[in-house]
């Protein structure tokens, strides 16, 4: 089963460890990480970038998204992408956003979910059970 | 002759005192209560003028009343509205309500005269009036036309009036302009219910004072039905030091609210940053794991290194946050501190620590003798410095940091300038927010130094401004100083702490 994962983290250990996570979790997954919402933001805009940078599968992407980053924070990604996302139905389709945290707060969890194409909300650190749960879950 | 005898019995018989007087105002006949009334034995007042009755002040003109009785007598009370009194045979004066009934009879005019004592009927309005007073509450009396009544003590020193100032006026007199007019309508249509209830309910009623000034006020209205017609009896209730007190809780709850929102957040973000790291050692710890199994010693060697980094800035987070709330708790004591020794302590402490070492110069040039409390000016100098370290711009050639004292009006300022990367324009409001962290950098922090800054100045009197540009940023503390003219000495020695 080929898995395609982005992450959209600024924490450089934080892409560390979900990088060799998703890598040993399983094998042959396809990874791509943005250190800013604003990059990953441009990357799905635009249908080329897309298909360049996150590739092409039959299942949709799962896209981890962290809340907590200085500029744009993953609550201001949500809101940038919504208007996308109801647009373009292949975008829909394509991107299962998963909430990404390090604190599991419950109105940060509540907001997140109340988007209808956040998936789900996944409290780091990401480890190898945790990752395979949530493959499972979105595709099993 | 025949006449008087059958009126001296008629007299007699009649409960009040009564007395029979003649067109020329001599007494033809009294009963035996009209004579002890005033103090006279039975027959001593017949042929007397009547004017022996007659106080003093009105002696000289009752003769005229008198006169303009007869020309038109009918039965009436005499005196409508004043106050009655009739002299006894030793000179008290006693209130009377007097009523007059003209007798027709062939030889001459009569007039039958009753003589009411009301002593104790003023003894007891007296009581009532002292009873009013002594309320509590202002009571203000109107009759149906809005005609101001009675006003107890209260109501005249509540509205700044005096004595009976206010009798007969309306009683919009004592309502701000802007509701007359419809005081008037509130006040007709209380006429048609005459129920007991407060005034105005939902709405804020104010006085009005002789001197202008409006005040919040509370009004209950009692109806009072009686021979005098319909009256309204209004208590009036001063309500300012209530609504200062209301506005005094409302603001502390206001605080109270603000408090526990920052507090909230506080939280939130405490346990994310304090949260963020251990969660990526924890990481970090599994994937070690995994590489001892498979034999990757250098990435288990990396890992370790990235851990203790990690471990490290959570306890620097922690110490940061400890500071935070030990700052509030700091005892006071302001004594003489040195500046440049200070500035040197604070300089060594952020250099041990700062991976980044720009050029630090210094120029002090501020009036010694300084007063501080020590251990806050040392935290908000190594915070201070702290920064301007840490956000040197690796793109210019020379890094400085330059620390500068100076005298304005009393006070002393003391500005840290970097020639570092600068605070974006929109960011800078936020600087001293807790957790603000500068978004144009990677730079590790705990976001709260800023805050420690503030928090230590606040309790220090002080305050403090930043102004920044990509050229480099400059924040400047002021202390006020409590300086005696005669301690206004020499500036303090120029030093240099390094170059």
């Amino acid at each position: 089963m080929t898995v395609s994962v982005v992450l959209v983290d600024d924490d450089e250990i934080s892409r560390y460890i979900t990088r060799r996570i998703v890598n040993v979790a399983i094998e042959g997954s396809r990874y791509t990480e943005y250190e800013a919402g604003d990059a990953f933001l441009e990357a799905i805009s635009d249908p080329e970038t897309r298909k360049r940078d996150i590739g092409e599968s039959a299942l949709p992407v799962l896209v981890f998204l962290d809340i907590n980053m200085p500029r744009m924070s993953g609550f201001d990604v949500l809101e940038s992408m919504k208007g996308q996302m109801e647009q373009d139905e292949s975008l829909r389709k394509g991107l299962t956003v998963i909430m990404y945290s390090s604190s599991e707060n419950a109105t940060d969890k509540e907001n997140a979910l109340s988007y209808d194409f956040v998936r789900d909300y996944v409290v780091k650190p990401l480890t190898k059970q945790k990752f395979q749960d949530i493959v499972e879950r979105h595709y099993g | 002759m025949e006449i008087r005898e059958e009126y001296q019995i008629a007299l007699e018989v009649c409960p009040t005192p009564l007395m029979l007087v003649s067109r020329e105002g001599d007494i033809v006949l009294c009963n035996h209560r009209f004579a002890q009334l005033f103090g006279y034995d039975d027959a001593e007042l017949h042929g007397q003028s009547v004017d022996v009755l007659v106080p003093r002040e009105i002696r000289d003109f009752h003769p005229e009343l008198r006169q303009a009785f007869f020309e038109i007598p009918t039965s009436r009370s005499m005196g409508t509205g004043r106050d009655l009194y009739g002299v006894r045979k030793d000179g008290e004066l006693i209130p009377v309500e007097i009523g007059l009934d003209p007798i027709a009879s062939d030889e001459d005019n009569l007039v039958m005269v009753a003589v009411l004592d009301i002593r104790e009927r003023k003894m007891s309005e007296a009581k009532i009036r002292r009873a009013i007073d002594a309320a509590s509450s202002a009571m203000v009396m109107i009759d149906e036309e809005g005609k101001i009544e009675l006003v107890n003590e209260q109501a005249n020193s509540m509205f700044g009036y005096d004595g009976s100032e206010l009798i007969g006026d309306k009683i919009e007199r004592l309502v701000p302009q802007r509701h007359h007019r419809k005081h008037v309508v509130y006040r007709t249509s209380y006429q048609n219910s005459r129920n007991r209830r407060t005034m105005g309910a939902g709405r804020d009623l104010f006085g009005l004072k002789k001197d202008g000034t409006e005040f919040p006020v509370e009004i209950g209205l009692t109806p009072l039905d009686g021979a005098d017609g319909r009256l309204v009896m209004a208590t009036v209730i001063d309500i300012t030091e209530r609504k200062e007190s209301e506005k005094n809780i409302r603001l502390k709850n206001e605080e109270l609210q603000r408090l526990n929102h920052e507090l909230t957040e506080f939280a939130y973000s405490a346990s994310h940053d304090l949260k963020a790291p251990l969660s990526s050692i924890y990481g970090i710890l599994e994937i070690s794991e995994m590489d001892l199994e498979s034999g990757d010693l250098e990435e288990v060697r990396t890992n370790l290194a990235r851990a203790r980094v990690l471990a490290k800035r959570l306890s620097e987070r922690i110490e940061d946050m400890l500071a935070l709330a030990k700052a509030d708790h700091l005892d006071d004591v302001m004594e003489e501190i040195s500046i440049p020794d200070l500035v040197r302590e604070a300089a060594q402490a952020v250099e041990g620590r700062s991976r980044l070492k720009p050029n630090l110069t210094t120029a002090f040039d501020h009036r010694t003798p300084v007063f501080s409390v020590p251990l806050r000016l040392s935290a908000i100098l190594e915070n201070l410095l702290a920064n301007a370290f840490k956000y040197s711009d690796p793109d210019k050639t020379v890094n400085r940091v330059h620390v500068k004292t100076w005298d304005e009006a009393g006070v002393l300022k003391l500005a840290v300038e970097d020639n570092g990367i600068g605070i974006p324009e929109d960011h800078l409001g936020k600087v001293f927010k807790l957790f603000q962290r500068v978004a144009n950098s990677t730079e590790p922090g705990s976001g709260l130094g800023l805050a420690l800054v503030e928090k230590n100045l606040t309790h220090l009197g002080g305050s403090i401004d930043v102004v920044s540009s990509p050229e480099g940023s400059c924040f400047t503390i002021s202390l006020p100083q409590d300086r005696k003219p005669e301690l206004a000495a020499c500036p303090d020695q120029k030093l240099e702490v390094r170059q």
